[in-house]
């Protein structure tokens, strides 16, 4: 009794420490970014790191009437420690912007210095800005909102395509018999092991004669090439799930081949089809080095982002531009959620 | 004129496998005909070729006198039900039925009439608005024959559809097929390799066996009658018995014997064997209801080696040459393993086969 007391115990304990670990692995840092994404550059070099964003500071205004100045403190840990002391509102407004991400009026901390001048302290809220880094990443990342209408075209062009022809050629080894299949099937690995920029480079020259340079379009071409090798594994697996008896039926009933393609080929085959247009949704939203090559003037968002880490010191703009740049990730996975769940295992056919 | 009929019907599949090796068969208007085999057999090819599901390679199909061969499946104005049932699952029961009336133009109503009478006939009516995963296996096959008889189709063929249900759902589906074509007096072409289904349903009976068509009849041709050894060995539960034997003449009288095997030959064929078999092997048939014990004129004599009671009959197992005799009794007297006893069998129901070509000696 006591020996698969203790057994059941090891197991447990050894269970619960995997799942907690695996947890922390995935959460901590998805909290540590976002919380960052919302922090201003004072916050950003706080160690430890906050967990939470903050929305406001508590924070002390006190006039020095030796030096006949004043000097802002902020609540640290339960101390108050001194971060500016100035004379001029001007250069209090451009800190309290810069560096905290509060937004106060120059006439505001003039009152507030006149204030201080009679009861020599006042206790403050100062309260943030907490969009600001992301208002900042749309000015600093210029153009960004053409990028990302960039992005949506390329991601929806890469989709189409993908599913075209790789829909087409899932069916294709699904349904058909022909010589040299199983060699097919093996070369379609081999596309998905290019690496894409190896694709990219030789492609740019018949892109730039096509006279699709700088174009989502053109992204769309190089990002399908590995997603059509995807999307036909992915299919040819669901089309040889569905049985050949249900097209049969139809056909037998009244349908010609392709309304028996519409009806129920397709309708059956859906979740497959969506999981592949999420994974070429993926593929193009989020690659920044073919963009990189492929495009001059009309960037997508990804490579934005990736420009702005490139020119700034500290994370807490960049992260905002990834948590941008994750937004329409999710709000596409989110909206294909029940096909997703149903590639899981769910689906009845 | 016939309303079905196949003439030379061939299949060649594209790795040089013959599956049907050019059969004839004429089908009445309103008959049940199942074709019959074991698999590999070339019965449901036939089928998928009169569905149009698969090209003919040779022969001719033809259907209310028009040449069907090459046209679509679409346009042949059958009925099919599948062994998967084939109910496509992201359509509601009422969609189901509805698909093919939708294809044919039907109007709203008329398909809203239809849809409510068949699956009033098939006793889905409950079921009308739920999707094929929620249902089970009879259920789905209802919705499979709603679907089927929805549609006023020229043919009925059904690919094995009985063989996904449990045992006991079978016999009551085949009863309720039965009943749909004693109702509807369709054309019905079923397929199986239950010859249990196959008697219970069928006007005719097509025995077929590698390509070929072994015998067509009705149960009692099929059973009793057997054109050839493939027949005989196929049809029954246990199958006839079998005895290799050489034929000889003395004192007038014809006799199969091998070893302990002894049978005086008598029947109409006896005949033809006396023309042209004797001195020669011919094989032998005995069905297990028609061996005796303890009658006139013994063929062997043997020891009950198994004893298998079945509830309505019994079976017992005899070592006759080397090979398990059965025999089927009804009679409730109890025998005993190990007991001697006598076998014998009326000459009348003793079927003769030719050892090199199989077929029935007459």
């Amino acid at each position: 009794m006591p020996a698969v007391f203790i057994k059941n115990t090891i197991r447990r304990t050894v269970f619960t420490l995997i799942a907690v670990t695996i947890a922390l692995a995935v959460i901590i840092p998805v909290a540590y970014f976002v919380s960052i994404s919302f922090a201003s550059i004072y916050e950003a070099y706080q160690f430890p790191a906050r967990i939470f964003p903050s929305l406001s500071y508590n924070a002390k205004f006190i006039y020095n009437a030796s030096d006949d100045n004043f000097s802002l403190h902020i609540e640290k840990n339960g101390i108050y420690e001194s971060v500016k002391t100035d004379s001029d509102s001007k250069s209090f407004r451009t800190y309290l912007l810069n560096q905290l991400n509060v937004n106060m009026e120059e006439e505001h901390i003039r009152n507030l210095m006149s204030e201080a001048k009679t009861s020599n302290e006042i206790d403050l809220k100062l309260k943030k800005d907490i969009f600001r880094n992301y208002k900042i990443f749309f000015i600093l990342a210029d153009g960004s909102i053409a990028a990302l209408v960039n992005s949506l075209q390329a991601a929806a062009w890469t989709i189409v395509i993908s599913l075209l022809l790789g829909g087409t050629a899932g069916y294709t080894l699904a349904r058909m018999n022909f010589r040299f299949k199983e060699t097919l099937n093996l070369s379609l690995l081999v596309v998905r092991m290019f690496p894409v920029v190896a694709i990219s480079l030789p492609m740019v020259i018949y892109i730039m004669k096509m006279n699709v340079y700088d174009t989502p379009f053109s992204l769309a071409l190089v990002y399908s090439v590995p997603n059509i090798a995807l999307t036909a594994w992915i299919t040819s697996s669901i089309f040889k799930g569905i049985n050949v008896e249900l097209e049969e039926a139809s056909m037998v009933f009244g349908a010609g081949r392709i309304k028996t393609f519409q009806r129920i080929t397709v309708p059956l085959a859906f979740p497959a089809l969506v999981a592949s247009s999420l994974y070429a949704f993926l593929a193009a939203w989020n690659d920044s080095i073919v963009a990189l090559i492929m495009t001059n003037e009309n960037p997508t968002l990804a490579l934005v982002v990736y420009r702005t880490v490139g020119s700034s010191s500290i994370s807490n703009i960049p992260a905002a531009g990834a948590i941008i740049l994750l937004i329409p990730s999710l709000v596409f996975t989110f909206i294909i959620k029940n096909y997703i769940n149903q590639l899981w295992g769910n689906v009845q056919i | 004129m016939a309303y079905l009929e196949l003439e030379k019907l061939k299949k060649t599949y594209p790795n040089g496998f013959t599956a049907l090796k050019g059969i004839d068969l004429k089908i009445d208007k309103g008959e049940f005909v199942v074709l019959l085999g074991p698999s590999g057999c070339g019965k449901t090819t036939t089928l998928r070729m009169i569905a149009g599901l698969e090209k003919v390679t040779e022969g001719e199909i033809i259907l209310d006198n028009k040449k069907i061969n090459d046209l679509q499946p679409k346009d042949r104005n059958v009925s099919m039900i599948f062994q998967s049932y084939a109910v496509w699952p992201h359509m509601t029961v009422y969609e189901n039925i509805a698909y093919p009336l939708k294809l044919r133009k039907y109007s709203r109503k008329e398909i809203k009439d239809t849809v409510d009478r068949v699956a009033g006939i098939c006793e889905i009516e409950g079921n009308l608005n739920r999707y094929p995963g929620q249902l089970s296996g009879g259920q789905k096959q209802r919705v499979a024959v709603a679907r089927a008889i929805a549609i006023q189709s020229k043919l009925f063929l059904m690919d094995e559809p009985l063989s996904n249900l449990d045992a006991k759902l079978r016999v009551s589906v085949r009863t309720f097929l039965k009943q749909i074509h004693l109702e509807h007096n369709s054309t019905t072409i079923f397929v199986t390799h239950d010859q249990a289904e196959a008697m219970a349903l069928a006007d005719r009976i097509v025995v077929m066996n590698k390509g070929n068509i072994e015998q067509i009849g009705d149960v009692t041709d099929v059973y009793h009658d057997c054109e050839s050894l493939f027949v005989a060995n196929f049809m029954g539960t246990p199958p006839a018995n079998f005895q290799e034997a050489e034929v000889i003449c003395e004192d007038e009288n014809l006799y199969a014997i091998a070893d302990e095997f002894r049978l005086k030959l008598d029947g109409p064929s006896k005949d033809t064997i006396k023309g042209n078999y004797i001195g020669k092997k011919i094989i032998v048939a005995i069905r297990p209801e028609n061996v005796k014990l303890n009658g006139d004129h013994p063929f062997a004599k043997a020891r009950i080696e198994i004893v298998e009671p079945q509830g309505f009959h019994t079976i017992l197992g005899f070592r006759v040459c080397n090979t398990i005799w059965k025999l089927l009794r009804m009679d409730d007297k109890q025998l005993e393993k190990g007991e001697n006893v006598a076998l014998s069998a009326d000459p009348l129901k003793v079927m003769f086969f030719d050892k090199e070509t199989g077929k029935r000696i007459r």
